[in-house]
């Protein structure tokens, strides 16, 4: 019987991919959305009831390039689909017009097919300079397959990691495990068998599996992506981990910001309870094994283990000190481990390939790979997938393709509001757990923050600072009274009224924050001060010395003036600023006047190309304590 | 054993660094740990350094393990402490703390200073018990480096009993742990986060409505003056302390008063009380200053001349209630023992009566308590409870029927809390005021409650009881054994513990108790214990004293201690002894002013047994003696010997006999007439204590418990 689940899988992933009407596939996770996906597949659909009423358009997941949302890709029958990014309602009637009526693959707009080589004339998606670099293992399906069909994930393989691991003994998975080298994907890299181990010898019944889904970093999205693209991956995953370790009951905790994964997860609980993936006796075997999804209501610390728990059991999210580890003592006091979804939706591959195999990849240290939300001042955004070890210039240069707008490089940001800032001159640090640790900052769970040279690293560390000062449970004291005051003290500085002792003060609380914090959080969070302190030392000086922002981000320390030179007097800054603190009469040079700007910015943004007249200057020395 | 700065010290499996260095004397400092709390790791004061152990571990959570070598005070230990504890003051109104001329201003400014908003140490009510002065002195904290940023919150004066200020509060989140953990409640918690983090209700509600119970357990954990009783706040270090138990309940709290000017200023429950562990109540945290201090408590001996009560000596007072005893027989006068007297006096109104004036009646008067240790005297042989309040500590599950816990014996809600928490199930059948069903498994709150007993007990009679049939045989249209079956399931072969209270009153309560008692607690492992209302009922009945109360209608002279007792129309003469006027003063001959709790010396006898001595803090009103000291002249006036109350005299101390058997049954005699339960759930000497407490009134208003 189960066998059948594969061979149905294949055999209507094939009905799909050899379908003899045209299959338009849309980008339609939470990230397509935002681009305008929802109105694009409504397009495309208006369209193919005029051209072809009985082609199919199918929602897939994301697969990783957000800078080319939304994408659309194209499959005429008996070809490899086409995809073309960037599409508007507009453009994807035109798009379909072309391709399926008029034979005209819109060469110039192609980004490639889904196949492994060229057709057509058109070069294989792959081979895309943001995707060639990377290498695809839990994203493998992402963006491929349609997250709804079980089927489809049955024909990529799914399942067969946990059909071999049901086939060994628990502690054979967990050997399987160890070989591969896996470490722990939420950030802290704790190796997993080990995490394992642990809670299979503690005593203790029932035994809990947490999937840690409360992926809270600004400008991090893996987990969502994931779990929008490939749930079963990460189902997939907790089964093995809950046989390896011998949970019978699992939970997804996950946030409530996330409605399509929640969706998504729903739904792919109810296929696995209807193919008995779920439930009692497990593809048959002796194994039971069940999941609820628990929503969070949006408070970043529970993402830490210990307030996960108390979350899940219905009290306030606040961490706890350890000793005892969730793996003694978890939630509702039994033994429990708490896996990131990553991790779990890196195990079905694990256990398919071999741990041995898949320890091939990756630096000496990490095994596997890992992977990254790039956003910032890249070329190019997204979701990427990169073994260990790869150089940050690979990740930032040649998978993002160079900075924005091609300004200077100045720093990374990894590992979110509790990482740290890594400097231009590391940009050949290999990423791995150790070494980023050893450049002040932490892997995380993988978010990549690039910054230009408009990049304030005062303002950067305020603005991280702001977001952790405020996320703070506010149970322990120096998390919670430490980092209010050293943001008073970034304040300051960034106001032009810092002290010069100020940077002493603030090494000196942020040690105390690190060394006395409860929890992850609190150690952690002084993280983007420390390391931008460490390598921006000079900042912080012109700011405190010279009340000067070098890359005028700061508001207090600079101020917009016109140059009458320049100036073409088009009064479109005249009509836009808010506060009325331009004046001029048309085609004259037109002034501002200081004491009303509120330095909002919009004029210089507005000023025309060819003028540019707008500019942001330093405040002279009388301005700066004014 | 344990290495702590050099010193090799024991410890107990389960006990922490922390524990163990206190009990070896080695001092940490700490804010958020408290003996009576799960630890909790949150003021991070505690950390100290263990040798193989990664960063700063906290002693508090840390557990004690063999060969761990503990560093406590090392220099860089101390300088991360000075700076956890300078971000604490950041947001505590500091400048007393640091401030050079504190030790003169302590010396000469010793009174506290009222004032609306704490800005310092020197208008703090917490000052003399401050745990934050403390740790800084301890770690020589001389300047804080930082402006104070005051949060600025409202000031909380809106409940009764307490007052927040949150403004100086240090968020140790002990009292919102007691408050869940402890008392079950769970009244507050923190809200928000971040900076904004404070301690509250949920959605900023009163604390009336939030559920809760006024117990004053955060009060006493609070480590600042974030938290205070509102009637004494400002009285300033107490000049005596004194432990005592608490009579205003059954249950026996141990207590400790404090006194100042002559009188009580604050009542705390004492650390190692056998009934309370360290917990109390409203009534005996907080009522017990305004009740005392309340300005109608009698304060001369009053003599009626004339048909006007006439203040005069004792002297002249003894004489006037000896002639008037005197002229009558024996069998015409009664003597109503007020359930709040102390033991030693309860025996010496015994010998009054009996010895002195020749067999007068003897009553004890309190309705409930008098039937239910009558009865259980016929059941068991034995006047009382068949084990003590720590049999619910042990108990599989526990029967609570016909009492109203929070209102009438409070503090009994930590140790259901507890047993719940250890996994015992609560059966509660009876109307109940509690707010919270957290306590509860099997919760019966329906009016005929007794006919699901009446079902549970016969499910679990292993053969027809007459107990049962006396039950059920009561209840007029005896339906049903709804949800029976799964009580009877919690309760059968399990250690169980039944507390039985006074709202089986009017229904059949000799039938009831009965019913218990011979088929529940008459197995093994079962306790039975009576939720006896008032103070010293054990003790008095102990002494000799129980009623049948039924109070003859034609006693001519009465000699009442209890302010309560129903006047029969016959009463030609009454001498009313009692530390409070009210109403009965209108009818009495005589007035004795008796003293009152915090001013009395002796002993008393919890509902479970324990003895407990009572030792004064205040001297008491005018002229007021204590009762041993009246009812000893007294008995001098009648031409007996003066009593004192040496051991001698009054012959041995009763010994409460061990439960031995179940009596035959048929010896209880008929139900007394039902008459409707006070509306207010406490008394002291016959004085509702809800009438003389102004924010008791609002509380119970508000709950809905008094008019």
């Amino acid at each position: 019987m189960e066998a059948d689940y594969w061979k149905r899988g294949a055999e209507r992933w094939k009905a799909l991919l050899e379908s003899d009407v045209p299959v338009i596939y849309v980008g339609a996770a939470s990230c397509g959305r935002a681009a305008g996906a929802a109105k694009v597949e409504e397009a495309v659909r208006a369209k193919l009831g005029d051209l072809s009423p009985t082609a199919r358009v199918v929602e897939v997941g994301c697969i990783g390039p957000c800078c080319l949302e939304p994408l659309v890709y194209v499959q005429r029958p008996g070809k490899a689909p086409i995809v073309y990014g960037d599409q508007s309602p507009e453009t994807v009637a035109v798009v379909l017009e072309s391709v399926l009526s008029k034979g005209d693959l819109l060469m110039d707009k192609a980004l490639g097919v889904l196949s492994e080589g060229a057709q057509d004339g058109i070069p294989s998606f792959y081979e895309h300079p943001m995707l060639k670099p990377q290498t695809r293992l839990v994203l493998r399906n992402c963006g491929i397959i349609d997250p709804v069909e079980i089927d489809h994930y049955f024909a990529r393989e799914g399942y067969l990691g946990l059909k071999r691991a049901l086939s060994m003994s628990p502690e054979e998975v967990v050997e399987e495990v160890r070989a591969s080298g896996l470490r722990g994907r939420g950030g802290a890299g704790f190796p997993t068998s080990q995490k394992w181990t642990f809670c299979r010898k503690a005593q203790g019944d029932p035994k809990y599996l947490i999937c840690n889904a409360d992926e809270g970093d600004p400008g991090a999205f893996m987990n969502r992506s994931l779990l929008e693209g490939d749930p079963h991956a990460v189902l997939e995953g907790m089964l093995v981990a809950a046989y390896a370790i011998g949970a019978s009951h699992g939970y997804i905790y996950i946030r409530d910001e996330y409605p399509l994964a929640i969706e998504r997860l729903s739904h792919a609980l109810q296929r696995m309870r209807e193919h008995g993936l779920l439930g009692q006796k497990v593809m048959g075997t002796g194994f039971d094994f069940d999941i609820t999804i628990k929503r969070g209501a949006g408070a970043f610390v529970c993402g830490e283990e210990t307030a996960l728990m108390a979350s899940i059991e219905g009290r306030r999210g606040m961490p706890r000190p350890r000793p005892p580890f969730p793996a003694q003592k978890g939630l509702w006091g039994k033994p429990t481990v708490i896996n990131n979804v990553e991790t779990l939706g890196t195990l079905p591959n694990i256990m398919r390939m071999g741990g041995a195999a898949y320890a091939g990849r990756g630096s000496e240290k990490a095994k596997g790979t890992k992977t990254f939300s790039l956003v910032g001042k890249v070329k190019r955004t997204g979701l990427i997938e990169v073994p260990f070890g790869t150089p940050l210039r690979k990740i930032i240069f040649d998978i993002g393709g160079g900075i924005l707008n091609d300004r200077g490089f100045k720093a990374i940001q990894s590992g979110g509001p509790s990482g740290g800032c890594i400097p231009a001159s590391m940009v050949d640090l290999e990423v791995d757990y150790e070494r980023l640790t050893q450049a002040g900052s932490i892997m995380g769970s993988g978010g990549l923050v690039v910054m230009d040279e408009d990049t304030c690293m005062v303002d950067v560390a305020h603005y991280f600072l702001t977001f952790t000062q405020n996320e703070s449970c506010g149970k322990c004291s120096p998390c919670r009274i430490g980092t209010r005051r050293m943001l008073e003290i970034l304040e300051r500085i960034k106001k032009g009224v810092g002290e010069e002792q100020d940077m002493q003060r603030l090494t000196e609380i942020a040690q105390t924050v690190k060394d006395g914090s409860l929890c992850g959080l609190g150690q952690t969070a002084p993280n983007p001060v420390l390391t931008t302190l460490r390598y921006f030392h000079d900042e912080y000086e012109e700011h405190i010395r010279d009340g000067r922002c070098r890359a005028k981000v700061c508001k207090d320390l600079f101020h917009y003036e016109i140059d009458p030179e320049k100036c073409i007097g088009c009064q479109i800054c005249f009509k836009k600023c808010p506060v009325s603190a331009i004046s001029g009469k048309p085609k004259g040079a037109h002034t501002i006047d200081q004491a009303r700007c509120v330095k909002c910015g919009l004029c210089y943004q507005s000023c025309p190309p060819k003028a540019k007249a707008v500019k942001r200057a330093d405040n002279g020395p009388d301005e700066v304590k004014g | 054993m344990i290495t702590i700065d050099g010193k090799v010290v024991p410890f107990r499996p389960g006990q922490t660094v922390l524990e163990a260095a206190t009990e070896a004397g080695i001092y940490i400092p700490t804010l958020c740990s408290h003996p009576h709390l799960p630890p909790f790791g949150a003021c991070r004061l505690c950390l100290v350094q263990i040798e193989n152990v990664r960063g700063l571990p906290p002693a508090c959570t840390t557990p004690a393990a063999d060969d761990m070598v503990v560093r406590t005070d090392t220099e860089d230990i101390q300088r991360l402490r000075r700076s956890i504890l300078r971000l604490i003051l950041s947001e505590h109104p500091n400048s007393c703390i640091v401030c050079g001329e504190r030790e003169l201003c302590e010396k000469y400014n010793v009174c506290p200073t009222k004032a609306g908003r704490v800005t310092g140490c020197n208008l703090c009510p917490a000052k003399e018990r401050c745990e934050l002065r403390r740790v800084a002195d301890y770690l020589k904290v001389d300047d804080v480096g930082y402006l104070l940023d005051y949060h600025n919150y409202p000031l909380e004066r809106d409940d009764p009993f307490f007052e927040r200020d949150y403004n100086v509060c240090i968020l140790c989140g002990r009292c919102v742990r007691v408050c869940e953990e402890i008392r079950g409640v769970g009244a507050i918690a923190f809200t928000k986060r971040g900076h904004g983090t404070k301690v509250g209700t949920s959605f900023g509600i009163s604390h009336l409505d939030g559920g809760c119970q006024f117990c004053g357990a955060c009060v006493d954990v609070c480590p600042t003056g974030a938290l205070s009783a509102r009637a004494t706040k400002w009285h300033g270090k107490p000049e005596k302390k004194a432990r005592t138990a608490c009579t205003l309940c059954g249950v026996g709290c141990a207590i400790e008063l404090q006194g100042r000017w002559d009188r009580v200023m604050d009542a705390i429950p004492h650390m190692d009380g056998p009934t309370n562990q360290g917990q109390g109540c409203v009534l005996g945290r907080f009522c017990i200053p305004p009740l005392f201090n309340s300005k109608d408590r009698l304060k001369y001996p009053l003599v009626r001349k004339e048909g006007s009560l006439v203040p005069v000596d004792w002297d002249e007072a003894i004489a006037e209630a000896a002639k008037g005893l005197k002229r009558y027989e024996p069998g015409d006068v009664d003597i109503l023992v007020s359930p709040n007297v102390t033991n030693e006096t309860a025996r010496m109104l015994h010998r009054l009566s009996k010895d002195i004036l020749g067999g007068a009646r003897i009553e004890l008067d309190s309705q409930f308590d008098s039937l239910a240790l009558a009865a259980s005297r016929s059941l068991t042989g034995c006047a009382g409870s068949t084990g003590e309040l720590s049999a619910i500590d042990r108990a599989d599950a526990v029967l609570v029927v016909g009492a109203d816990i929070c209102l009438t014996h409070p503090v009994l809600r930590v140790r259901l809390n507890r047993a719940r928490a250890r996994g015992a199930k609560i059966i509660w059948l009876g109307p109940t005021r509690d707010p919270n069903d957290r306590l509860v498994d099997i919760l019966v709150p329906e009016a005929n409650y007794l006919e699901v007993l009446a079902g549970t007990l016969k499910r679990l009679a292993s053969s027809a009881k007459e107990g049962f049939d006396a039950l059920s045989g009561s209840l007029d249209g005896f339906t049903g054994f709804k949800g029976a079956a799964d009580i009877s399931e919690a309760l059968r072969g399990k250690r169980a513990v039944a507390l039985v209270g006074r709202g089986i009153m009017p229904h059949r309560p000799k039938a009831t108790l009965t019913a218990l008692w011979d088929i529940l607690v008459s197995t093994e492992n079962t306790s039975g214990l009576l939720l006896l209302i008032e103070g010293n009922s054990q003790g008095i009945c102990d002494a000799g004293i129980v009623g049948e109360n039924d109070v003859r209608r034609d006693a001519k002279a009465l000699y009442v201690t209890s302010s309560r007792a129903e006047m029969p129309e016959g009463a030609e003469f009454v001498v009313l002894q009692a530390p409070f006027s009210s109403k009965l003063v209108e009818r009495a001959d005589v007035v004795f002013p008796s003293l009152g709790l915090p001013e009395e010396s002796g002993t008393t006898t919890s509902m479970d047994g324990h003895v407990q001595e009572v030792r004064p803090v205040s001297k008491g009103p005018g002229m007021a003696l204590a009762d041993a000291e009246i009812v000893s002249r007294l008995v001098a006036g009648l031409g007996g010997k003066k009593l004192d109350m040496t051991t001698a005299q009054l012959g041995p101390r009763p010994v409460r006999q061990p439960l031995s058997r179940l009596y035959p049954l048929g010896v209880l005699g008929p139900e007394p007439s039902a008459s409707p339960a006070p509306a207010s759930p406490n008394f002291y000497r016959g004085t509702d204590i809800a009438e003389k407490v102004a924010d008791l009134t609002v509380y119970y208003r508000y709950r809905g418990v008094i008019p």
